[in-house]
Order: C-alpha cells, then sequence, then structure tokens
C-alpha cells in the first residue's frame, strides 16, 4: 500500500514536471501585434547635412597650411541630427530625432522605429529633416497605402536618389 | 540576506521531506540537481545530433526541414525534436533549482565562492545556447527573435553599423543565420563543457549521472511529453509579415517581450545587473574565513585516508618532506579547505586512546576544535553526568541541533560535520561510562559536506577506514539523520533509543574487550 502511494507521488511529480515545462515552452502566449493591426516600420541609414556651410579658404590661409592639407575648402565633420516625422491620415503618428552617431558626430544617423497601426486603407505621410542650416524638412513623401492584417510594411530611403522608399 | 536564505531553506527542506518519502533520500531529486542537469545536456546532445542529421543550415531551407521531421518522420526526428527542446527545458528549471538550493543552504560562501562564481556564467550561455536554438529553426517565433535581438545588439554602443537593417523587407542574408548555426552547434556548447568542467574541478567524487531510476523516470517522462505534445513551429518567416501572436518559451525567451515593451536598455540591464548581483552574492556579507585542517607529520603515517575522505579535493599526498620511512604526506590547499574536519576524523590517530606527551596529538586536525580538545569536552561531559541511562548525542552544525537534547542524563557535542568524529571516539565514550552513543546529522543523501553522513555510517558499519572497533558493541550505538526541521524526530528517536538501552541494561559493555577483563 506505501509503495503504491510513492509510486503515485513519483508519477504525479514527474506529471508536474513535465507540466510545467509544457506550459512554460509555450504559454502564456505572447502578443506582439494584435488582431488587426499592422507594422509600419521606418529603417535607414542617412547622414544628416553638416551643421554649418563650408568656407571658401583664402590664398594666405592656404599658404599657411601644410602642402598635404591644402584643401581649398573648410569644412566642419560635425552632422545635423535627423528628425522623422509620420502621419497617418492627417494625424501625426510620430516625431523621432536621431543623433549623428561618432565622437566628433559625423556619422550616417540609423533611423529605426516600428509602429502598430490599425490595417485597412490609409494615407501614409513622412518627412525627413536633416539639416539645421534649413528651417523647413528637406524630404517628403505621401503614398495611399492598404495594410492587411499583420502585414510589415517599411519605409526606407534611398540614398541614391534621395526620396523615401515603400515596401 | 540571512532571513530570505533561513525562509528559502525552510521551503526547500519542507519540500525535500515530502520527496523523501515519494522518492527515497536516495533517489530524491533534489540531491541530484547538479547531476540531473548533465543528464538533460546527454538528452540535448543526443537529440541535438540526430535533428542535426536532417537540418539544413541555410535559411531557406532551414524551415522546411525541420517541418519535415515534425510531420514526416514525426516516430523519431519529430520525437528527437520534441526532446531536444523539453530536455533544455527541464535543464533551466534543475540549473535554477540548483542555484537557490546552494545559495539557501549557505553554500555557496567560504572557499566555495569558486564553484558559485564559475556557476553564474553558465547561465548565460544555456540561455544563449537555447536562443539560437530557437532562431535556427527559422519560423515566424525565429523571426522575432532575430529582429528583435537586432534592435538589442544595435543598442549597445558599439558602432558595427545597424544590424537591424538585415531584417528590412525580403533582403536577410545567410550571414547571421550561418553564424547562429555556428555559435548554437559549436560555440556555445564547446564554451559550456569548459565551464562546467571547471565548475565542479574543485569538488571530488563527483557524481556526474544521477541515479539510474531518476534518469529513467526523467526521460520517460520526457519521452511522453513529446509524444503527446510535440514540439511544433510557428508559420515560416516572412519579412513581408509582423509577428502576431507567439508561443514564447518563456525558459528561454523571456528577455524579448522586456525589450519590446521596456525597451532594449532594460533587456540588457536587468539580466546585467541580475549576473553582477549574483557574482557579489558571495561576499554579502562574506563569510568569516574558518581555519583550515592542519597536518602534524610527526603523527602521520601517510596512509591517505584524509585525502581519500576529503570532499572537497582540499588534501593532497606529495612525497614526504620530513625524512621518515613513510612514502607520502598530506598538505592542505587553503583555498580549497572547507573546515568541515572530515580529514581528522579519517585519520588513525586521532585516536582518543593514545597519549603524546599528555595530549592528544593526530596527523590532521582543526586548530580551532583539536582532537584533544574533543577528547577534553567528550570526557567532562560524561563525567558531569549523572542518571541511570547515559547517553552521549553527537550532533553536527548543520542539521537537527542537539543542544536541546542536553540533561542530566544526556551530554551533547557538537560538531561541524558529523564525520568529524573518529569512530574510535563511539567506544572510548562507551567505555568512560556512557550507555549509548546516538550519531545525528544532515539528512541521509544530503549532508551540508556532501558526504559526511555516509562516511560516518561507513565508518561504523565497518565498510570504511578507520573502522569502528570490532570489540564496540553495535547494540549501543544509533544513528539518526535528521534535518533542521526535524527536531522532534530526533527526540522520539532518543526515547526510543533510550528504552531499547534500558533492554541491555544488565549486558556487560564490551564483551569482547579483553584488557578490560
Ligand atoms: C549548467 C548548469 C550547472 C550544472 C550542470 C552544475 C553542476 C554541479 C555539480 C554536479 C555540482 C557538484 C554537486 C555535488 O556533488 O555536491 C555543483 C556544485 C555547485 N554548484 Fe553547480 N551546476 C550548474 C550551475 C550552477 C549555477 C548557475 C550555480 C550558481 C550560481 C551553481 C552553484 C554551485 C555551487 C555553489 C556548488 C558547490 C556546492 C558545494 O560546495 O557543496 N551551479 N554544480
Ligand atoms: S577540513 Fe574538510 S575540506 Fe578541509 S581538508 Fe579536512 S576534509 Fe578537506
Ligand atoms: S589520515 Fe592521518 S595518517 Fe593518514 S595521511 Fe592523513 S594525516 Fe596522515
Amino acid at each position: 500500500m506505501d509503495k503504491i502511494f510513492r509510486y503515485l507521488g513519483q508519477g504525479l511529480t514527474y506529471t508536474i514536471f513535465c507540466a510545467l515545462i509544457y506550459y512554460l515552452s509555450t504559454s502564456p502566449a505572447y502578443t506582439y501585434l494584435a488582431e488587426g493591426q499592422a507594422e509600419l516600420k521606418v529603417a535607414f541609414n542617412h547622414a544628416g547635412q553638416r551643421v554649418e556651410e563650408c568656407r571658401k579658404r583664402t590664398p594666405e590661409e592656404l599658404r599657411k597650411l601644410p602642402p598635404n592639407m591644402r584643401k581649398p575648402m573648410d569644412c566642419s565633420r560635425e552632422r545635423s541630427p535627423l528628425i522623422v516625422e509620420i502621419r497617418i491620415d492627417g494625424k501625426p503618428l510620430a516625431r523621432d530625432i536621431y543623433n549623428p552617431p561618432g565622437i566628433h558626430s559625423d556619422g550616417a544617423a540609423f533611423v529605426y522605429g516600428k509602429y502598430a497601426i490599425p490595417a485597412g486603407e490609409h494615407e501614409l505621410e513622412v518627412e525627413l529633416w536633416d539639416s539645421t542650416l534649413k528651417p523647413e524638412f528637406s524630404f517628403h513623401a505621401k503614398k495611399r497605402v492598404s495594410l492587411a492584417p499583420g502585414q510589415g510594411f517599411v519605409v526606407g530611403f534611398d540614398e541614391d536618389n534621395a526620396r523615401f522608399l515603400f515596401y | 540576506m540571512r532571513p530570505i536564505r533561513k525562509a528559502g531553506d525552510a521551503l526547500f527542506l519542507r519540500l525535500e521531506g515530502w520527496f523523501n518519502r515519494t522518492f527515497g533520500n536516495h533517489l530524491n531529486p533534489f540531491y541530484h540537481l547538479g547531476s540531473l542537469t548533465f543528464f538533460f545536456f546527454w538528452v540535448v546532445l543526443v537529440s541535438g545530433i540526430y535533428v542535426f542529421i536532417f537540418f539544413e543550415t541555410r535559411v531557406d531551407h532551414a524551415f522546411n526541414s525541420v517541418e519535415y521531421m515534425t510531420h514526416d518522420q514525426w516516430w523519431l526526428a519529430g520525437i528527437m525534436r520534441s526532446l531536444h527542446r523539453y530536455a533544455s527545458d527541464a535543464a533551466v528549471i534543475t540549473i535554477f533549482l540548483h542555484m537557490f538550493r546552494e545559495f539557501f543552504r549557505d553554500r555557496y560562501r567560504g572557499v566555495r565562492w569558486f564553484s558559485w562564481i564559475t556557476g553564474v556564467p553558465t547561465l548565460w550561455l544555456v540561455v544563449l545556447l537555447g536562443i539560437s536554438g530557437y532562431w535556427l529553426v527559422w519560423d515566424m517565433l525565429a523571426q522575432y527573435i532575430a529582429v528583435v535581438t537586432a534592435e538589442m545588439i544595435d543598442w549597445l554602443p558599439i558602432t558595427l553599423g545597424s544590424m537591424a537593417l538585415n531584417f528590412i523587407g525580403d533582403q536577410v542574408s545567410d550571414r547571421f543565420f550561418t553564424l547562429m548555426a555556428f555559435l548554437h552547434l559549436l560555440g556555445f556548447p564547446v564554451a559550456l563543457v569548459f565551464l562546467l568542467w571547471t565548475h565542479v574541478s574543485r569538488i571530488s567524487h563527483i557524481d556526474f549521472n544521477p541515479p539510474k531510476v531518476l534518469a529513467w523516470g526523467s526521460m520517460v517522462a520526457l519521452l511522453v511529453l513529446s509524444l503527446v505534445k510535440p514540439a511544433v513551429s510557428h508559420g515560416p518567416a516572412d519579412l513581408s509579415l509582423a509577428p502576431t501572436v507567439l508561443q514564447l518559451d518563456w525558459f528561454y525567451l523571456n528577455i524579448y517581450p522586456v525589450s519590446d515593451i521596456l525597451g532594449p536598455a532594460w533587456a540588457w540591464g536587468i539580466p546585467t545587473g541580475v549576473t553582477f548581483f549574483l557574482m557579489m552574492l558571495p561576499w554579502m556579507p562574506r563569510k568569516k574565513p574558518e581555519p583550515i585542517a592542519e597536518v602534524d607529520l610527526d603523527y602521520c603515517n601517510g596512509c591517505g585516508q584524509c585525502g581519500v575522505d576529503c570532499p572537497y579535493g582540499a588534501v593532497t599526498m606529495q612525497p614526504r618532506s620530513d625524512g621518515r620511512k613513510f612514502l607520502l604526506e598530506p598538505t592542505v590547499s587553503a583555498s580549497l579547505c572547507t573546515s568541515c574536519g572530515i580529514c581528522m576524523g579519517a585519520c588513525t590517530s586521532s585516536n582518543p586512546y593514545r597519549q603524546s606527551k599528555g595530549r592528544l596529538l593526530t596527523g590532521i586536525e582543526m586548530p580551532h576544535y583539536s582532537a584533544e580538545a574533543l577528547r577534553k569536552e567528550v570526557t567532562d561531559k560524561i563525567a558531569a553526568l549523572s542518571g541511570k541511562d547515559r547517553i552521549l548525542v553527537v550532533g553536527c552544525d548543520f542539521a537537527a541541533d542537539p543542544m536541546p537534547l542536553e540533561t542530566s542524563e544526556v551530554a551533547v557535542v557538537r560538531l561541524p560535520c558529523t564525520a568529524m568524529l573518529p569512530p574510535s571516539f563511539l567506544d572510548f565514550s562507551i567505555r568512560k561510562g556512557i550507555d549509548g552513543v546516538l550519531v545525528t546529522g544532515c539528512r541521509d543523501g544530503d549532508c551540508y559536506f556532501r558526504f559526511g553522513n555516509h562516511i560516518t555510517l561507513d565508518r561504523i558499519s565497518g565498510l570504511r577506514e578507520p573502522r569502528l572497533f570490532g570489540r564496540t558493541d553495535q547494540e549501543r550505538i544509533d544513528v539518526f539523520w535528521a534535518a533542521q526541521q526535524e527536531s522532534s524526530q530526533l527526540t522520539d528517536r532518543l526515547a526510543e533509543f533510550r528504552q531499547r538501552l534500558d533492554k541491555i541494561k544488565d549486558k556487560p559493555k564490551s564483551p569482547k574487550n579483553r584488557k578490560e577483563a
């Protein structure tokens, strides 16, 4: 009798152990994107404009420089931060600032944002501001999109043609 | 720290008590958590090798190769896949129980810091091993892991370019996938083996395998689970889709929702903080250093029994240095000695009948509690007893406290470990006028110093050197193992023992002792 209880106890232990393993290896389920949502990602690399205009060096200045450093233009290294603004159906969705990396703040900033939006037809507007010297946004794009639930939609930037990409 | 440890220890002792009743002490899984972890790793290794035969380490073929195993060859590759997953999860449970247990039982400070410190990074490796494994399936879950890992890495101030951009659009490269496959199949396992070898390197007589019954039981349980609930994948990875509802393995992937919801700073910060905290634990507060065993070569014949019995490999036998005719002599390593005194109990010269210069000097003993001090305590306490049934109780610092048993008829001696007591002391006490000796200590199979209770019992039953003298009346010796919470059982046992002694009251104490006769 005692033995039976012991075996039952052991069986129960193994069962609890396995139940715990099975439960925690699948549950509780994690909802990354809720039902009826789609994901908009804005992701690209882009170097902002210089924070100061380049200046032409005068002939005297050039003469003072060692011969190997006589570049006609004097340019600061620092780049502007980027501001990315997104609007959906005319309503603002996000406005994010990305600072240029590097000790001298001279690298290309890496823009990366993800936003859950309801699936369906939308008018998507993206703007990028990349120069502290200009008061207005440098790039702008508007697109009608139709997003299926669970779809991932990406806004990138085509550096060569200086325009937004949608895919 | 102390109240937390006490509470945790009480909880574990209670649980373990229950398991002792259902499994028996020798099969209690709590006493084999380290070796069970090794066993689960074996299952993971063997099933992993089988699964690897069918697995294609290319990003565009991986998913289908796993699907093939799960559905077309469900009867073997599918089971192997499930075993591979569930045994890894089982290992996480046993590792954490093992860690908590060592902490609650206060076996992580002092010279044990080394085992503790080398245990902590295994947690990272095991988790990384699991994460890289889930990555290889290249389903929606893997995609989710890949993207969030990339975001987490991009957050770190190491500008290697952006990793997350690799998972944008349909341009996913084979590069990370191959890297993950390499890390999962070779990199992490090799590092883990090396680390585990270091982890146990300071402990002697390690049992890497759990008892067979326990191994078979777990194996059958995992097999049944694999058949009832086979491991399956999510849908295939597709970068034009976003993951929606995910069946996360919380044993391994818990950090990803943290990164999602709180951001990568938290996802790095929490594990880093926990790691740092765990690493500092042996010094918060630090265990007060205890004196280590000391060798006195004048009384050592180089028999090596101290080295055999030391559970921490702290005694090594080296060529004799004092010119005496013996081959070897013991040396004690200060960084390994836990001050348990088991070596003193092992040495044949720790014999209370011996006199040297008016003192009991022995080959190896504890400076803070020498063989001489032990003999004096035993002699004095016995002499102070009155009453008809006089009993000596020998207990230890880590089990049921014997001190409350002390009365005018019962003398109590408490040692760091019961195995510190040389068996000749039992005979000695009886000859000094005691009617019986009750030896008690940690629960069977669960000694604070790993094997103290086994060693004690083996010496008394004559299975191990130094043996209890054959002339000693075994009826006058009782052994009872009881944990801290089992004081009342210990009291009951003493009462029972007293009744048994009562029955043999008139028997001569040492019938075979010719000298005395
Ligand atoms: C990969 C997982 C691990 C395995 C397979 C493993 C295995 C083992 C084994 C077999 C022992 C010897 C136990 C004995 O025979 O008394 C041991 C001891 C120990 N382990 Fe682990 N361990 C693991 C992880 C950890 C972790 C994460 C920690 C804590 C952070 C830890 C802390 C300890 C300590 C403190 C001891 C020494 C106990 C003593 O000195 O009596 N281990 N481990
Ligand atoms: S006191 Fe314990 S750990 Fe130290 S040498 Fe002796 S047996 Fe080994
Ligand atoms: S047990 Fe005693 S006699 Fe034997 S080697 Fe150790 S110290 Fe020397």
